[in-house]
């Protein structure tokens, strides 16, 4: 039976791509227009037709208000967060809240949800693969942004679904580029993948060998690509226009989606030639019905000095995924360029400077990604494919503990399939149920992280709080589903969850949540240990203070004597205090110390007696 | 291309689970995937060079080329009830891929990281690493993506987790590998007090010859095979003239837990408080130490220098 086909796409925020492996070569395949990439682009036109792709970023200027683009950064997102917020000031198109906390985009009084755009798109690249192939396709792997949290992939799963493809699997990007980077040939090396998008900026460190590749650390800016060089360009050419004119040529949403055509062009541009004209006729009118036009001239240096700090904050994510993975500079191999704006000169450069090695060559930055999705597909239905991908989580996962704090179950680039299970107690006498918030995301508050789902779980013994026990059990598969357990370890009775999409809850929400459950928290067990090591303390406690006078009447004549009653005092009163404030390192030291001094208390007093 | 994964398992390199080293314990533990969680360490023996000698069930089975014979292997006693329910399931696994399932699942369960990936004390990274890969590419969830698994989904996932963590663990002590060269597995000693005070010796060798790094990193390979408070004295002393105060104190701490009225052990641990900036604590240790009265006068001059020391020092 010959192995079914699956699809391999690079659902991007400018351009999507896709890719299949034919007998056993992944390949690129071009759109009717003989493109190997699409823009990720949707208008609805005046007639009401729908258009996807160049079709509709050719008419994107004269029909701004309705072509979506970029709708990636919208993706899974919330309302009222802060990438939400910037789009709805940047982007020419209606952006309104839909019913539940989500994204809706208004295209001649339609409204869209997010996912139901990028499935346009997605189903653009499936007719693209079918036209090629002349048969229909079913399954698809699509690629996301290393940094795509848990709603953003669920909702580009739903985009999937909604096109009419079966998607087997999400992937990383860069891992996914490091795939077609080492396919085919027998490396064993760690590399680099620097991912510079229309929208996003990844870095990750993968490590291959023997078919297997492995993403050992991944980190990037969800909020950091091209479209930012994009607008240090159109603000240069503003201000420029402004001081010249005295007219805000923002202001104008035609003029401002012609600016940011150019802006785009010229920085394309400047990445072959040094100096580019800029030329914008009747770029706007005067009220005295007076056309104005836009021209001047940006050098390459103008640009790369325009842009130098988004090229530095790149290199900074670089050094902090570096440090994360207490990986050296030296320990990288290759560096692989992926993305449009990788073709930059400047950011070819910055790179070579940082890793000490010139990028690797031969890998089409805009192809490789969909080659990658291509071959992990491949990977995954043919049998005797000798190719493994293991990725990694990229965010800790874990549970709400009492105070609104994140206790981390799973932490950051852990290899999945993975499982990890942890005890928790009771935070309030006689509490008979808790409810386990379950996050992610890496900051110690609760609040700040992403909230997956909650469920409760009831029927608890009636007890002192820190008494019941509760085990909550994560794991995650190996596409990435989550699914989490609470169990009483008394009762064996359990509630569990699989993570199915987020529950779209702001920072506020969340927050309010915390003060209400306040009373159906656990906490984490380290009550326990501190008991047995509270009995331990307490046993040499005994010994130390019935030996004492004794002790103290022994040595109290010399001043090395006073001392040594005066630092026992003092050791004494470290433990009690450790004791009561249930501090168990403190008490930990405290015990050791309580233990050198009974040490010294029987010295003495066997002495005195032989 | 690669070969197939047929060819790559007759592969002599790889550490196929039927040449495993598999201890005792391998042969009885009972085949839970749930053990998947067990202890990063073993109880005891450490470090147990591999064996190749121990033949067990594991090694038996190996069913003759295209010969099928599940029956035979049902009936060789070697598998559990649960192991025999498990080769009777309806999934699309083929035997003696599910037999090797078995095999690893009770070396995991062993619950010896070196055993698990089939490697030695001796192995450098890039040889765990290669053990892990191909060991990955034979137990990870996706090399039967899309198949009826049974009971086998949650074993797989429960057996590569624990792979992946016993590569985490073992790795994550990279400078300890560092020190050992695939060269010296040769002539180490059986016994592991004799290996620990060999690689202390080494210790010191590198700490006189001015190289701190490397005498600690043999430091940390010997305290974790053998660690009396003579070797965690000296140990930390090093770490403190590496400026390593964190680790000096560590070290300190643990010989004093097992010689709590030995005046040199009170002079390092002092010494250590003193490094990590924990004054009082280490005036505390001094004072203690001078009260316990010892024979050795000499010694007990040192620690009234070193208090009196302490106190100049403090009163600044
Ligand atoms: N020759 C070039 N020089 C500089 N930037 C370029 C060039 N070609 C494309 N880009 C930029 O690359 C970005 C798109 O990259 P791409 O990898 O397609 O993005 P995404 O993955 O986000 O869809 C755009 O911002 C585009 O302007
Ligand atoms: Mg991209």
């Amino acid at each position: 039976m010959a192995t079914e086909k699956v699809i391999g796409i690079d659902l991007g925020t400018t351009n999507s791509c896709v890719a299949i492996v034919e007998d056993g070569t992944p390949v690129v395949i071009p759109n009717r227009g003989g493109y190997k990439t699409t823009p990720s682009m949707v208008a609805i036109a005046e007639n009401g037709k729908r258009l996807v792709g160049h079709i509709a970023k050719r008419q994107a200027i004269t029909n701004a208000e309705n072509t979506v683009f970029a709708a990636k950064r919208l993706i899974g997102r919330k309302w009222g967060s802060a990438a939400v917020r910037t789009s709805i000031e940047t982007m020419p198109f209606r952006i309104v809240e839909g019913p539940h906390d989500d994204v809706r985009i208004v295209l001649r009084d339609q409204v869209f949800s997010i996912p139901e755009i990028s499935a346009y798109i997605l189903q653009e690249m499936k007719m693209i693969a079918e036209e090629y192939l002349g048969e229909e396709v079913q399954k698809a792997v699509i690629t996301v942004p290393a940094y795509f949290n848990d709603g953003q992939r669920q909702a580009t799963k739903d985009a999937g679904r909604v096109s009419g493809l079966d998607v087997i699997r999400i992937i990383n990007e860069p891992t996914a580029a490091a795939l077609a980077y080492g396919f085919g040939r027998n490396v064993e090396r760690k590399v680099a993948v620097y991912d510079l998008g229309g929208g996003t900026f990844d870095i990750s460190i993968l490590e291959i060998g023997n078919g297997v590749f492995e993403v050992i650390s991944t980190a990037g800016d969800t909020f950091l690509g091209g479209e930012d060089f994009d607008r240090r360009v159109i603000d240069w050419l503003v201000f420029n226009f402004q001081r010249d004119n005295k007219i805000d040529l923002r202001k104008d949403k035609m003029a401002l989606q012609r600016l940011k055509d150019v802006a785009e062009k010229a920085k394309c541009e400047l990445s072959s030639v040094r100096e580019t004209e800029i030329n914008l006729p009747f770029i706007i009118s005067t009220g005295r019905n007076e056309a104005l036009h836009l021209q001047t001239t940006l050098t390459r240096d103008k640009l790369e000095e325009l842009t130098a700090d988004l090229v530095d904050r790149t290199i900074d994510i670089c050094a902090k995924t570096l440090e994360e993975a207490e990986l050296g500079k030296g320990d990288i191999e290759d560096v692989i360029l992926v993305g449009g704006m990788t073709r930059m000169p400047r950011v070819q450069q910055a790179v070579a400077e940082f890793f000490g090695l010139e990028p690797c060559k031969g890998v089409h930055p805009d192809e490789v990604v969909a080659l990658g999705a291509a071959i992990q597909g491949a990977a995954l239905v043919d049998e005797k494919s000798d190719i493994l991908l293991l990725d990694v989580t990229p965010h800790s996962l874990g549970i709400m503990i009492v105070g609104g704090y994140f206790h981390k179950l799973i932490e950051q680039n852990t290899t999945v399939p993975t499982s990890k299970s942890h005890v928790f107690t009771t935070v309030k006498d006689n509490q008979t149920s808790v409810k386990i918030l379950v996050l992610q995301g890496e900051s110690e508050r609760a609040e700040e992280n992403e909230l997956l789902g909650e469920f409760v779980l009831t029927g608890l013994r009636r007890a002192t709080r820190g008494e019941v026990e509760i085990e909550v059990t994560f794991h995650i598969s190996a596409d990435g589903i989550v699914s989490v357990k609470a169990r009483d370890l008394e009762t064996g009775q359990e509630q569990s969850i699989t993570v199915t999409a987020t529950s779209g809850l702001t920072e506020d929400e969340i927050r309010k949540m915390i003060d209400a459950n306040k009373d159906y928290m656990v906490e984490v067990r380290s009550g326990q240990e501190f008991e047995k090591a509270r009995h331990a303390a307490e046993r040499v406690l005994d010994e130390v203070e019935q030996l004492f006078p004794k002790v103290s009447e022994i040595i109290s004549g010399s001043d090395f004597g006073q001392d040594a009653v005066k630092k026992a005092r003092g050791v004494v009163e470290r433990a009690r205090a450790a004791i009561a404030a249930r501090d168990l390192p403190g008490l930990t030291e405290a015990t050791e110390a309580l233990t050198r001094t009974l040490n010294m208390f029987r010295g003495v007093v066997s002495k005195t007696r032989g | 291309m690669t070969p197939p994964r047929a060819a790559i398992a007759a592969m002599p390199a790889r550490p196929a689970v039927a040449s495993a080293p598999a201890g005792p314990a391998a042969a009885s533990a009972p085949a839970r995937p749930a053990a998947a969680s067990a202890p990063a360490r073993p109880a005891a023996g450490k470090p147990a060079p591999a064996s190749d000698d121990a033949p067990t069930t594991e090694r038996d089975p190996a069913p003759p080329r295209g010969g099928r014979a599940t029956v035979q292997v049902l009936d060789d006693g070697a598998l559990d009830a649960d192991e025999r329910a498990a080769l009777a399931e309806d999934v699309e696994i083929d035997v003696d891929d599910r037999r090797r399932i078995f095999a690893m699942e009770r070396r995991v369960a062993a619950g010896d990281p070196l055993a698990m990936l089939g490697v030695t004390d001796a192995s450098d990274k890039k040889a765990i690493k290669r053990a892990y890969f191909v060991l990955s590419k034979e137990f990870h969830p996706d090399r039967y993506y899309g198949k009826r698994l049974g009971t086998f989904a949650l074993r797989l996932a429960h057996l590569f987790d624990a792979l992946a963590k016993a590569y985490a663990t073992l790795t994550e002590d990279a400078p300890r590998r560092r020190g050992t060269t695939p060269s010296d597995a040769a002539s180490r000693p059986p016994s592991p007090a004799d290996y620990a005070a060999e690689l202390f010796d080494r210790a010191c060798q590198a700490e006189v010859s001015g190289d701190l790094a490397g005498a600690l990193r043999l430091f940390a390979s010997a305290l974790r095979v053998d660690a009396p408070a003579r070797y965690l004295r000296r140990a930390s002393r090093c770490a403190m003239a590496a400026g390593e105060a964190g680790l000096a104190l560590e070290y300190a701490r643990k010989a004093a837990t097992l010689e709590p009225s030995d005046p040199s052990t009170s002079r390092v641990l002092a010494a250590a408080f003193k490094a990590a900036g924990k004054l009082e604590q280490a005036e505390e240790v001094l004072v203690m130490a001078v009260m316990i009265p010892i024979e050795n006068d000499q010694l007990m001059h040192e620690l009234q220098a070193d208090l009196a020391d302490l106190r100049r020092r403090a009163g600044q």
